[in-house]
């Protein structure tokens, strides 16, 4: 069963004058790389001071719905929602942590968005962040809305806009073209809805969801419930662009306590009103994985995803080939 | 008389089905690739073993040439380079006249021997970006034997087979299957390899129309790489000592895809010695790309778990989508000047892509490629008693530019999205030529 069983035939083969090619041989790198991945989680390496593929994890507190941006000088800028070590238990907050390489511990996560608003409810999280010239702008979920807020400091403090930016809607995935904004978000209906902007302020939603679960195809990774939308701008070589958009998709509904095992994928639209499915019916990122975010820079792509590790869930990355 | 049309009819008869290959890429000898391959009616030397095998006959001497060839492609999508591998190796060619029943007749053969990989093989999934041409089919032994006859009126026969090799492989595994711990499986292995010739013919036919004008046709059959890999494994799975957790289950792989594709060439030609020092020498090749299959592995598998097979679910694998190359026709124009004992050389071909814009979910990139080369050659004296006549070095020094193509995907979820490709390749080659 090992691989050096395997041996003898690779000798034999290559003795009679066949080289087969490994993986280093010339024509695989920098291939063009859209939001379709396939993302792999990171495999454990002891060399590395990370816990692959963990990049914040707590026994105690639980983190979810991450959001990434670029860091300046290399690396990624993580913000992700915590559980609040205050009472009462549930209430959350969005923290901030930078990684300077992928294999490297991140800095000490830092608070940087709490709930200090009423129509908060007494919870943020579920970042999604977008660059508006120099500024970010976050779009969180709170209460049964969703907000905004800005940072012209590189996002390490946050001025909030007075009043949720849409209502009756959580989950934000953000995307934003210089031009038109787009805003994908879950409103208990089953399915993934959208917003579009030309401002950032003033959405007008579609009237019928984006993505809904593939109710008809029992064996797809998303037959059950989809959820926990990201949006991405991606420009391609040829020069036009694509919107893309990464959702957690369930198969099967959790029975009892049972945690929903979400896989990732990914749907793509020219327009932001047409949107097309990967084909296939196969996730970008295997299950368990939810709550994704990406970053894509140049012809590699990371991808943080949320996943239980042992009791609490925690915020794993992924990466393109 | 009769003799040699025999011999020709038992190569053509021992040809098969045949393959691609580095000098179909990057040309044949230097003289050849100094004058862009324009060579079915103008070749002079033991490069007619590739470029038409009829004009081995066309000279008395014996033969040998021996030359070394490189080619450094710089192959980029979206401006950043793929890395395809160089193509380099030695390039010998022998020829050896003689006469049978009063007629000319010579044999040849034709070697182009890589010093990375004797031949590479390897399969990709259909949605993998890659240069087609290039990635390959640079990358494997090129043989050829070939016998030719000079007939009356200045008509030169010639035939012959290139050779290559299939891989059918099985590996059995029988025995113990660990589990959980796979390190304590106890499995009898056999293995059984077929590595089968494949020959593919090539014919030429070459007229000395005129004292200056020599025209010619040749003829390379296609081919492709027959990769055909069987994996079974049979036995219990559990811990050895153990009451087995599944008794007498099985898995059966099997890997069928293709490679080192080559298309069925057909090339017409002239050289025209237009005046004492000038030879001009076109040709014009046709290549049956239309018959280009998805290389893509077929992949069956099976598998018998016995009381958990209902725990498993393999989907079946998706019909591979059809790559839609077609046929191009490829012009090639070479120049040569001779003063002295010196000769200077210059070529253009222009190879049109066969591969259409990669819309959708293949990716066999491809772009046309606009080829100028120049070369020279000088002779020598011969070395003393050994070698009495010149000795001939040629150098060639070529560049190949694939203005940039873009790709535009229909689908917006497309897995690779929309790029475009481009390149240039340079190569070189230099060849001795010696005449006995």
């Amino acid at each position: 069963m090992r691989l050096l069983h395997l041996a003898p035939l690779a000798l034999a083969v290559s003795a009679c004058g066949f080289g087969l090619a490994d993986d280093t041989s010339g024509g695989r790198d920098d291939l063009p790389l859209s939001g379709a991945g396939p993302f792999k989680k990171l495999a454990f390496d002891g060399d590395t001071p990370l816990e692959e593929p963990w990049l914040a994890t707590d026994p105690v507190f639980e983190f979810t719905e991450p959001a990434l941006m670029p860091r300046a000088g290399g690396g990624l800028t993580a913000y992700v929602t915590r559980e609040s070590a205050a009472e009462p238990a549930g209430d959350t907050s969005i923290w901030r942590l930078e990684q300077a390489a992928i294999d490297q511990l991140p800095d000490a996560a830092v608070e940087v968005l709490v709930a200090d608003r009423t129509w908060e409810e007494g919870h943020v999280g579920a970042p999604a962040i977008v660059a508006e010239g120099d500024t970010l702008v976050m779009f969180y979920a709170g209460g049964t809305g969703i907000g905004r807020a800005d940072s012209t400091d590189g996002g390490h403090t946050w001025t909030k806009w007075p009043a949720p930016i849409l209502t009756d809607a959580t989950s934000p995935g953000l995307a934003y073209d210089g031009a038109t904004w787009l805003l994908a978000f879950v409103d208990g209906s089953g399915g993934i809805g959208l917003a579009r902007s030309t401002d950032g302020h003033e959405f007008t939603r579609a009237a019928a969801p984006i993505v809904v679960p593939r109710a008809d195809d029992v064996k797809a990774f998303d037959h059950a419930a989809v959820a926990a939308p990201a949006l991405g701008w991606i420009e391609e070589g040829s020069g036009r662009g694509h919107w893309a958009l990464w959702y957690a998709g369930l198969k099967k509904l959790p029975v009892g306590t049972d945690a929903p095992l979400y896989a990732i994928g990914y749907a793509a639209s020219w327009d932001g009103a047409s949107w097309s499915l990967l084909a296939g019916n196969r996730p970008v990122t295997a299950a368990p994985a939810g709550d994704p975010a990406v970053l894509l820079e140049g012809n590699h792509g990371v991808m943080a995803f949320a996943a239980v590790n042992g009791r609490r869930s925690a915020i794993g990355l992924a990466i393109t080939p | 008389m009769k003799a040699a049309p025999a011999a020709l009819a038992l190569a053509l008869a021992a040809a098969a089905p045949a393959r691609a290959n580095p000098a179909d890429v990057y040309g044949f000898g230097a003289r050849g690739q100094a004058m862009a391959g324009a060579q079915v009616a103008g070749a002079d030397d033991t490069s007619a073993a590739y470029y038409n095998p009829a004009l081995l006959a066309a000279s008395p001497d014996i033969r040998i040439d021996v030359g070394y060839q490189q080619a450094h492609p710089r192959l980029t999508i979206d401006d950043r380079d793929t890395d395809v591998d160089s193509s380099r190796g030695l390039a010998i060619g022998l020829a050896v006249p003689g006469r049978l029943l009063g007629a000319r007749l010579a044999i040849g053969a034709g070697l182009f021997l890589p010093d990375q990989h004797i031949t590479r093989t390897r399969t990709l999934a259909s949605g993998q970006p890659r240069f087609q041409l290039f990635d390959n089919r640079p990358q494997r032994l090129f043989l050829a034997a070939n016998v030719a006859t000079r007939l009356p009126h200045g008509v030169y026969l010639g035939a012959g087979i290139a050779y290559m090799s299939s891989t059918q492989g099985t590996v059995a595994l029988d025995g113990v299957v660990g589990f959980p711990d796979p390190e304590v499986s106890q499995l009898d292995m056999a293995i059984d390899v077929d590595l089968k010739t494949i020959r593919y013919p090539q014919a030429g036919v070459a007229w000395e129309m005129l004292p200056w004008l020599t025209v010619g046709a040749s003829y390379r059959g296609g081919f492709h790489l027959q990769i055909d890999q069987t994996f079974d494994i049979t036995g219990d799975v559990g811990t050895p000592g153990f009451p087995p957790v599944v008794i007498d289950g099985s898995l059966h792989l099997r890997s069928q895809a293709q490679d080192l594709f080559q298309p069925a060439q057909l090339t017409g030609g002239a050289a025209a010695r237009l005046t004492p020092r000038w030879t001009v020498a076109f040709d014009l090749a046709w290549h049956r790309w239309s018959t280009f299959e998805n290389p893509a592995a077929h992949i069956e598998l099976g598998l018998d778990l016995k009381q958990f097979q209902e725990l498993v679910d393999i989907p079946p694998q998706e019909p591979l989508p059809l790559p839609h190359f077609h046929d191009i026709a490829i012009p090639r124009l070479g120049v040569e000047h001779t003063r002295g004992r010196t000769r200077w050389r210059a070529g253009y071909a222009y190879e049109p892509s066969p591969a259409p814009p990669q819309r959708g979910a293949t990716n066999f990139i491809d772009n046309d490629k606009h080829t100028l080369a120049l070369g020279a050659g000088v002779d020598r004296a011969g070395l003393g008693g050994i070698v009495l006549k010149p000795i001939s070095f040629d150098v060639a020094l070529g560049l190949t530019w694939l203005p940039e193509r873009t790709h535009a995907k229909l689908i917006a979820a497309d897995p690779v999205g929309d790029y475009r490709s481009a390149g240039v390749i340079i190569t070189g080659s230099v060849t001795s030529r010696w005449r006995f």
